[in-house]
């Protein structure tokens, strides 16, 4: 189904690198996929600076005295509660969908980038002959791509090895990933007008689940897909700085 | 709360599908079935097993590991000695003992290289040589221990098992570079670089190489200096390395072409057009060349370039079919069968379908 997504994902990638080619980069996979996350990450802006926007409606919506007594009102009615605030969400604007839905959007695009990333690198055979069959014939002979970025061969999971530590594996870019993972959810994290517990209770939980299952998939996977992360991270964190809406404070230890 | 829970970790093991399908599972074939023959045994590696069928009639004898593996092998594995050297897509080399049949242990396993081990090794002296795609060629000892002393390592994957004439190893890169190397220590003895990746052994016939370069064709070296003496450009992209006789290369490429070309000019003495891509060499029994392609298509093919289709199914055919004394082995891809036996008249003599364990 995402096919025709992923080959044109491969060719502009494939062009990227024949750019860092001509310019005498060899190694250049790596740099072209920071390249293109940066890119994905500015045609995905729109959505993302709508979900800002859905957020930070929903939390006026949450924290408005409205909703407040509707609350109170339909405490032990769910089923009431729920249709008051489907009529309060049309009265005020707001799209329900609006703060998750750009997220969503956003899966089926990391599933193409992967299946591209690991289609391009081609590190099998059958993954070569069929690359073969997707490329441009102008970018033919730029096949096969380099894999090697660094200290990383993008094809495989990443591991750096010391001179003085040369059986342990050390998965920097895992590290980095969780990291980065782990300050974007932080730093973007809104203050739940409510008290609810439950909320922030999902809150916390979504700070520490993502960021390790990033991390995990990091660790598991080519490190294609790892770099794909990092920079991502690091673009949405960039993204939101410059929209005003990062929360340092997030960052400090809370003491009771 | 215990529902959102639920569907938080639903959500991420979706995630983990989607990523782990079409791409990311080893479990899915990613290239061809290996074959090799020795003695009275056919192996066969593909995807998570080694099986040893019965050549005359394709019956399984016993297979390794019993239940599969993570572990992938697409490399046809190498008899030495009473053991079989297996080259695994999870970095390692393998050594089985032959007698065993599939069960207990290997004898030894190498686990110093860094990448996949696409090719099969080859065996000099007892000293095996397995190219990796961490750009190395991997000398390894009877007891499975790196020999000292030996070392070779390029900026580029090796996909081609090294061709060994004496002392010496010719090996390609999958960046577009041929070497002769001292098999002694791996000191190269000459090189040159012919500019397009190439993922097959060359042919070695009579002092010349013959390699399929493959966006340029097929390059013809003296294996003396590595100077380039003949060259055929086709017009498709050609991955496997040229069948070599009586005079004349014959090779086909991703556009379906078969060529036969003289060894003697590089003239060409017939073309033909087969229904879709060739990634094989072409073999020949008796008078007649057989190829598969990847719609799934046997040809047979006289001598003088007209081609007859004479079997297809579901699937395809992208590896060098292996001779035997009367008949071919096909080995295929996308069906239940790994592999086909044809005679020389494209009759089916027996299939292979691996039995679920």
């Amino acid at each position: 189904m995402l096919d025709p997504i992923v080959n044109a994902f491969i060719n502009v990638m494939v062009w990227i690198a024949e750019l860092f080619n001509n310019i005498g980069v060899s190694h250049g996979f790596g740099w072209t996929i920071i390249i293109f996350t940066i890119l994905i990450r500015l045609a995905l802006y729109p959505f993302t600076a709508s979900q800002v926007k859905s957020t930070k409606a929903q939390q006026e919506f949450m924290a408005s005295p409205e909703w407040q007594k509707i609350q109170k009102k339909y405490a032990n009615d769910k089923e009431k509660l729920a249709q008051e605030q489907m009529r309060l969400y049309q009265e005020m604007g707001i799209n329900p969908l609006g703060a998750c839905l750009p997220t969503v959007l956003q899966l089926p695009i990391i599933f193409a980038l992967y299946w591209s990333v690991t289609r391009a690198l081609a590190s099998t055979p059958l993954q070569l002959v069929n690359l073969l069959s997707i490329v441009s014939d102008k970018l033919s002979y730029m096949i096969p791509l380099s894999s090697t970025f660094l200290w990383m061969d993008l094809s495989q999971p990443e591991r750096l090895y010391l001179p003085f530590l040369p059986n342990l594996g050390i998965p920097v870019l895992a590290i980095l990933v969780m990291i980065t993972s782990y300050l974007q959810t932080k730093l973007m994290e809104t203050p739940t007008a409510s008290n609810d517990s439950q909320s922030q209770a999902m809150t916390k939980m979504m700070s520490i689940y993502m960021p390790v299952f990033i991390g995990w998939i990091s660790y598991t996977y080519a490190s294609g897909l790892a770099l794909y992360f990092f920079v991502s991270n690091v673009a949405t964190i960039l993204q939101y700085a410059i929209m005003g809406r990062l929360n340092f404070k997030n960052l400090l230890p809370k003491f009771k | 709360m215990k529902n959102k829970k639920i569907l938080i970790i639903l959500a991420l093991a979706l995630v983990a599908l989607g990523l782990s399908a079409c791409g990311g599972n080893q479990a899915q074939p990613v290239s061809w079935p290996g074959l090799e023959l020795d003695g009275d045994t056919l192996y066969i590696s593909y995807n998570q097993v080694l099986y040893a069928i019965n050549p005359d009639n394709g019956v399984e004898q016993w297979r390794y590991p019993e239940k599969a593996s993570k572990t992938t092998f697409f490399a046809p594995v190498v008899p030495e000695a009473g053991s079989l050297i297996l080259a695994g897509y999870d970095n390692k080399l393998y050594s089985l003992d032959a007698a065993a049949e599939g069960s207990g242990d290997p004898e030894w396993i190498y686990k110093v290289a860094r990448n996949r081990f696409i090719a099969n090794p080859v065996v000099l002296n007892g000293t095996i040589y397995a190219a990796n795609a961490d750009g190395a060629i991997h000398a390894v000892d009877a007891q499975g221990e790196a020999v000292e002393g030996f070392e070779f390592e390029t900026d580029y994957p090796l996909w081609a098992s090294p061709v060994v004439d004496g002392d010496t190893l010719y090996q390609v890169s999958q960046h577009g570079e041929v070497y002769a190397l001292s098999a002694a220590d791996g000191s190269i003895m000459w090189e040159n670089d012919l500019g397009n990746s190439i993922v097959s052994s060359p042919a070695l016939v009579d002092g010349y190489l013959y390699i399929a370069n493959m966006l340029g064709g097929i390059r013809v070296l003296d294996s003396q200096n590595g100077n380039e003496v003949l060259t055929f450009d086709s017009v498709g992209w050609v991955w496997e390395t040229p069948m070599v006789q009586d005079g004349v290369m014959y090779f086909g490429d991703l556009e379906g072409n078969l060529y036969a070309v003289s060894t003697e000019d590089a003239s060409l003495v017939w073309d033909t057009k087969l229904d879709s891509a060739i990634v094989a060499a072409p073999v020949m029994l008796g008078e007649k060349l057989f190829i598969g392609t990847t719609e799934g298509s046997i040809y047979s093919i006289d001598l003088e370039g007209s081609a007859v289709k004479v079997y297809s199914l579901e699937g395809q055919f992208y590896g060098t079919p292996l001779v035997l004394e009367d008949a071919l082995v096909f080995p295929v891809v996308g069906n239940d069968m790994i592999a086909l036996a044809l005679d020389a008249d494209g009759h089916e003599v027996w299939t292979f379908v691996p039995n679920k364990k």
